[in-house]
């Protein structure tokens, strides 16, 4: 697979004026005001290759979606190298553009007094899409995403999660090679995040179109990327596959026992850390790479009637990387 | 270029479907259009009852001036109005995001997105007012004039889209102001009077800070057959080739602090 997104020592300061509370702070500011300077990303570097999707996590003013919008061109960097598909975003190439997409889930694109369809027929102007290709990808993306019926009605008429799709058919009808995703899912109800998420996958798999996704749902993040990337305060903190990022963060699982029968405390607590205790019912806790042969001696030293074994939700998992706040790789 | 020109042809489909819709936001407009204009017939009559001539200018000449101005401002309201206008949106909201993703010139999109089009009725009064001020002076202009008048026109238009711009995407290097917009529109309306009633500073500020002042006088004593004098023709066309670039060149810089809007 070939790199296809190359992003070196990325950096964006903001600035901005701080103002002094209140009405004599806001009058003040009228004559003097002070400079301040914020940095959003601070030294990132990684690479993307082809076809793959990528999953940014990080809480909010992270700067995750400042990323974004340097790679999609829309910002200036203060310094570093972005090189993406063999183009530097920000020269805002029209061979360039051309090739990539960009879907914010809290900012439309569409035009709210006409249908969607309009919205659609102006990108075609505007992408230079070939009738065929256009109807074709219409046609199958409307499909996919059940919008069909929708697009002759007025935007302003439709439910978010209708407009959020309508948005992605919007910015996929060009067949962009690259496609940034910031927060697509985002107030969205449970069926229409699940029906974007699978769109999503579908469509990755299908097109070998790489994506870059940043989502506040760990649901989205642990279906759809199996590789993630973790900033916090413009740095990145983790970068690697999901499943590595809990072997390294979780060292424990706990197993939860119903037994048929009452079993004395401290013959149980020779397995593991007891968390809790009530006569027929208990909650240990085991090393990660003990858990199943643990499992195994409970259920012929014990009467178990029923033994779950849980991992910790991944909401954990970033909750704890983001408390310590420290480099894992 | 065919490209840009398939988009906006696009681009006027769309807005007149969309203006359509709002049908009591076009009779309104046209209401307000013609109360505006019935205005400023009335405003030149008082002062025309006082004297017969202004600077050299006499009634109908005004006429003329003023339907000059009427068809030079429908133009600029049809394409800019509704677009630059949105600029604080735009600049201070984060509303460029989209529109700098296109693979279309940004300044182009910028500028041309969401045309006006109730306003080009606004093309009967300035006709009527150009008809009857040159029937009653008895001029008639040859086709050369009219050629003339129309590249005098566009590059008044030029000029006064540029600073128009200008003025608005000053908001990338200061804090929002809703009606940035409104600046340049009050300064505009400076140019509905001939260019010699302008003397000393404000002259001085409308020929070389704010280079306006020949916008509308030229074009109209094109049609009049009374251009005094030659070098203010020939600044218009250079004025809008200066304007245009400064426009440019100063939408570049912008885009370079563009700072969006957080999510």
């Amino acid at each position: 697979m070939s790199t296809i997104i190359e992003v070196k020592n990325l950096t964006k300061t903001f600035d901005y004026y701080r103002k002094a509370p209140g009405l004599f702070g806001s009058l003040r500011g009228l004559f003097s005001r002070e400079k301040q300077f914020v940095d959003a990303v601070k030294k990132i570097s990684f690479t993307v290759a082809e076809g793959e999707l990528v999953g940014f996590i990080g809480p909010n003013g992270a700067g995750k979606t400042t990323t974004l919008k340097i790679l999609s061109g829309i910002l200036y960097p203060t310094n570093g190298y972005v090189k993406i598909l063999g183009f530097t975003p920000w020269e805002r190439k029209a061979e360039y553009l051309r090739q990539i997409s960009l879907v914010m889930g809290n900012k439309e694109q569409l035009w709210w007094d006409l249908p969607a369809i309009d919205s659609f027929l102006l990108n075609q102007k505007i992408y230079d899409i070939p009738e065929q290709q256009f109807k074709r990808n219409v046609e199958l993306l409307s499909e996919m995403l059940q919008i069909k019926d929708i697009l002759n009605v007025q935007v302003r008429k439709l439910s978010l999660g209708q407009r959020m799709k309508a948005e992605l058919v919007l910015a996929l009808l060009h067949d962009p090679k690259v496609l940034f995703l910031d927060e697509p899912t985002i107030g969205l109800d449970v069926v229409s995040q699940k029906n974007i998420r699978e769109f999503l996958r579908r469509y990755n798999k299908e097109n070998k179109t790489t994506i870059i996704l940043t989502s506040h749902y760990m649901e989205d993040i642990k279906e759809l990327a199996e590789r993630i990337i973790t900033i916090d305060h413009g740095q990145i903190i983790y970068d690697g596959r999901l499943d590595e990022l809990i072997k390294q963060y979780v060292r424990e699982k706990t197993l939860k026992i119903f037994m048929s029968k009452e079993v004395p405390l401290e013959k149980i607590a020779l397995f593991g850390k007891v968390e809790y205790y009530d006569k027929d019912y208990v909650e240990l806790i085991v090393p990660r790479e003990r858990a199943s042969k643990t499992t195994q001696e409970i259920l012929s030293a014990f009467p178990v009637d029923d033994l779950l074994v849980e991992e910790v939700e991944i909401e954990e998992v970033v909750r704890l990387i983001f408390e310590k706040g420290r480099k894992v790789v | 270029m065919r490209h840009y020109w398939k988009i906006l042809v696009y681009l006027f489909k769309q807005n007149f479907i969309r203006d359509l819709q709002f049908r009591s936001d076009f009779w309104l407009s046209v209401l307000t259009q013609l109360s505006w204009f019935g205005m400023q017939v009335l405003l030149f009559r008082l002062f025309y009852n006082q004297t017969a001539a202004i600077n050299g200018w006499d009634f109908y000449q005004a006429i003329v001036l003023l339907g000059v101005f009427t068809l030079l401002e429908m133009v600029l309201f049809t394409f800019f109005m509704h677009n630059l206008s949105r600029m604080p949106y735009y600049i201070s909201d984060g509303g460029l995001d989209f529109l700098l993703l296109k693979p279309v010139d940004a300044q182009f999109f910028v500028s041309f997105r969401y045309l006006s089009t109730n306003s080009i009725f606004q093309i009967l009064p300035a006709l009527l007012l150009l008809f009857i001020g040159l029937r009653e002076l008895g001029v008639s202009p040859s086709g050369g004039q009219i050629l003339l008048f129309a590249l005098a026109a566009l590059s008044s238009l030029v000029i006064l889209y540029s600073l128009w711009f200008i003025t608005v995407i000053s908001l990338f290097w200061i804090n929002k102001v809703f009606e940035i917009h409104e600046l340049f529109l009050s300064l505009f309306h400076f140019v509905k009077y001939p260019a010699n009633v302008y003397q000393g500073a404000v002259r001085q500020f409308f020929s070389f800070v704010f280079p306006i002042l020949f916008t509308i006088t030229v074009p109209a004593q094109i049609v009049l057959n009374r251009l005094e004098n030659i070098r203010t023709l020939l600044a218009l066309p250079f004025i809008a080739v200066v304007t245009l670039l400064a426009a440019r060149l100063i939408w570049r810089a912008g885009l370079r602090r563009y700072a969006s809007a957080s999510s």
